[in-house]
């Protein structure tokens, strides 16, 4: 005992000095915008008049991540267009938390060089890159490829701003109108047109490399689905059997077709159509209406069904027995269900007080998060990176492309400047 | 002269000589028993060793320089009294004829019976002689023994003494050593106790409501610095040491120790950290801490 009395004032002596810090216990942060102020990127030799920077905030903005310093506000400023020309002081002093400095500069080949450099202005770090080497006429897409870089950099998450979106347009009214399938950057811009026609076109669809498009024609009067390659137009029919064919969509591995079939007794049910063999496997069958399927990175199946008596949310494993289950409880309607790419959040259009909105639902939790405030939106899509939502929005009455990020916070409606606007959908990473 | 006469003569010579030889043994007999009745006790006898000196060679002596002195002399044995011979036996007889062999042979062994207590007592004196040697040298031995004893004893006791010296002086040493050991820990216990109550009235100070809504001040400005990348999510806890300085700038943020690896997380913390600088400065009468132990726990 009279040995323990020391010790144990030496214990508490020990243990003095870390107690002898504060201690201070952060529970939330915020989910503000990042202050970014992207400077005018210096250019050298280049015909393109394309605002590179205005590009690459734009980008960063779309996501609701980051919040660009007006270009008003950089009036008084020095212009650095590299970052040891970064006084990060002074950019502090005006609440930024990063500056992005760059160059644009032609090369003696033809092609065009971006350059890229981040300055963290709280901690003074400087970044060395991003950099893209594009075709001259390729700089918008050099300048989302930089942009997808600086994302990843800052939010630790891969950038998709230089993937591509599809979506279809149709023009005048009925009976002479006029559908196209376009292909487009992730902001809408460099649309293009690979398909036209007449007659419907429905449902269009990525392959997990988007180098193919599969879709719903009524070309030949009566629905089929078709495959196309992106780049060279050449296209497949891969289904025309009697009754309805509907709704495609890619498996993960992309060597399957989910799709939605009638038969010829009208009862639609979804099947797995193998490309290569072009065998048909039913995966449903009900009297309900079951249709919409899409599979998720873990071979699960969620498609839209009405056997309860309203459409809702089931899954099903392929190769199961399992009767397919119910996901979604949440309203009287919910359908198109489309799965992220991690496979944890499942976006549906939800019936929200007489509105049909995108909602997204956690699937460990079964939270539902309604997204979007419009009145009649349509075919919600993943990013590829899983932070971003493409879906058909109204506008005086008229569809319109619009994104919105996962957590609500930023919606931004993109320039499609065609006319009626359907079924967006956004395509993979491209290598 | 007649042969009666001469007969008579002979007779009474042997009368006389009978008596005598009585006497003899009747003295012996007496003093036998009484030297046996005094015996001495068997004890070292203190010999007195006497010799007869010549006045005139004490007088040489003392006129020579003076000696060395010499060796202790040596005890004497004790002497042994020389035992009476025999006397021969006396056949009560009455006067004998005067033979004159038989005169002779009674001579001749008168002689011979002399002769042979002279060798008894020569060889008695001889073997008293041995056993007085033999008890000198046990006397000796035992001397030496008793000295040898001595001196051992006298050794161990040196030694004993030595040792208790040593040992005393060994314990007065430990004696002092605990002495000052006790000081230094009584001193160290009480710098302990100095500085468990600074720290008792730092801690007062520290958990006082002005200090909690400084901690809460701090902490909602980092807070609303804090723009939270995607990772950061419910189960990440991270630990980061700041270094302020009076005014609130932050002058370090280091340490920063996650549960996941995510360098994007740990950036997102640090500019939180720096963002939030200044920090808020302590009310009155809450210390000043320079270093900030910040846990961030998202929910």
């Amino acid at each position: 005992m009279k040995k323990l009395v020391p010790m144990l004032l030496l214990a508490c002596a020990l243990a003095a000095p870390a107690s002898a810090q504060l201690r201070i216990t952060i529970t939330s942060g915020v989910t503000d915008p990042i202050d970014i102020a992207i400077v005018p990127f210096a250019r050298a030799g280049v015909s393109d008049p394309l605002d590179v920077a205005e590009v690459i905030q734009r980008d960063l903005e779309s996501t609701g991540r980051f919040k660009g310093m007006p270009r008003s506000d950089m009036a008084a400023l020095s212009k650095p267009t590299t970052a040891a020309e970064v006084v990060a002081a002074e950019w502090k002093q005006l609440n930024n938390d990063y500056v992005v400095v760059g160059r644009v500069t032609s090369q003696t080949d033809g092609t065009v060089r971006i350059d890229a450099e981040l300055v963290n202005v709280l901690t003074g770090l400087r970044i060395s890159g991003p950099y893209s080497i594009v075709p001259a006429a390729s700089i918008r897409n050099g300048a989302h490829r930089v942009a997808d870089a600086l994302f990843e950099k800052i939010t630790g998450v891969r950038g998709a701003f230089s993937t591509r979106i599809a979506y279809v347009s149709v023009d005048g009214k009925p009976p002479n109108q006029r559908y196209e399938l376009y292909v487009a950057d992730s902001d809408g811009a460099n649309r293009v047109r690979i398909l036209a026609s007449p007659l419907p076109i429905m449902s269009p669809a990525w392959s997990p490399d988007g180098e193919w498009l599969a879709y719903v024609s009524f070309e030949r009067r009566t629905s089929a689905i078709f495959v196309q390659h992106r780049r060279t137009g050449k296209k497949t029919m891969v289904s025309a059997r009697a009754g309805i064919n509907g709704a495609p969509s890619y498996s993960p591995d992309g060597k399957n077709l989910l799709l939605t079939l009638s038969g010829s007794n009208g009862n639609l049910d979804v099947y797995l159509l193998e490309l290569a063999s072009n065998q048909l496997k039913r995966l449903t069958d009900d009297p309900g209406i079951d249709t919409e399927a899409v599979m998720s990175v873990d071979g699960t199946v969620y498609f839209t069904s009405d056997r309860s008596g309203n459409p809702q949310i089931y899954r099903l494993t392929p190769g199961s027995n399992e009767r397919p289950k119910r996901v979604t409880f949440t309203g009287s309607y919910n359908a198109r269900p489309r799965v992220s790419p991690d496979g944890r959040q499942l976006a549906v259009l939800t019936q929200d007080g007489g509105a049909f909105r995108i909602a997204v639902q956690d699937l460990a939790t079964n939270n539902v998060q309604v997204l979007s405030k419009g009145n009649q939106e349509e075919s919600p899509s993943f990013a590829p990176n899983g932070t971003m939502l493409i879906f058909a929005g109204r506008e005086r009455g008229q569809g319109v492309l619009q994104t919105i990020s996962v957590d609500g916070q930023i919606s931004a409606r993109l320039d499609a400047d065609a006319g009626e606007v359907r079924e967006p959908v956004w395509g993979p990473f491209l290598p | 002269m007649p042969p009666n006469r001469k007969l008579i003569q002979f007779r009474w010579r042997g009368y006389a000589l009978s008596i005598l030889l009585h006497s003899a043994l009747v003295a012996a007999a007496v003093y036998g028993w009484f030297t046996w009745k005094h015996r001495a006790p068997d004890v070292d006898t203190l010999a007195i060793e006497g010799s007869v000196v010549d006045e005139r060679v004490l007088k040489s002596i003392a006129a020579m320089p003076e000696a060395p002195p010499e060796k202790p002399p040596e005890p004497e044995p004790v002497p042994v009294p020389e035992p009476e011979p025999e006397p021969a036996p006396v056949e009560e007889q009455g006067p004998p004829a005067p033979d004159p062999a038989e005169l002779e042979r009674k001579e001749e062994e008168r002689l011979a019976q002399e002769q042979k207590q002279k060798e008894e007592a020569e060889q008695k004196a001889a073997q008293e002689l041995k056993e007085r040697e033999e008890a000198e040298r046990v006397e000796k031995e035992k001397q030496a023994a008793a000295k040898a004893a001595e001196e051992k004893a006298a050794k161990e006791k040196a030694a004993a003494e030595k040792k208790a010296a040593e040992k005393k002086k060994a314990e007065e040493a430990a004696a002092a050593k605990k002495a000052a050991e006790e000081k230094a820990r009584l001193a160290r216990q009480a710098e302990l106790m100095k500085s468990l109550e600074a720290e008792e009235r730092g801690n007062a100070a520290r958990n006082s409501s002005e200090a909690s809504q400084w901690r809460a001040a701090i902490a909602a400005k980092i807070q609303r610095n804090w723009k939270t990348p995607p990772s950061a999510v419910t189960g990440v806890e991270c630990n980061v040491t700041v270094t302020q300085v009076p005014g609130g700038d932050v002058t370090d943020v280091r340490g920063i120790k996650c549960n996941v690896d995510d360098p994007v997380l740990s950036e997102s913390l640090r500019n939180a950290v720096m963002g939030a600088s200044p920090l808020p400065p302590p009310p009155a009468g809450v210390p000043f801490e320079r270093i900030l132990e910040l846990t961030f726990k998202p929910q």
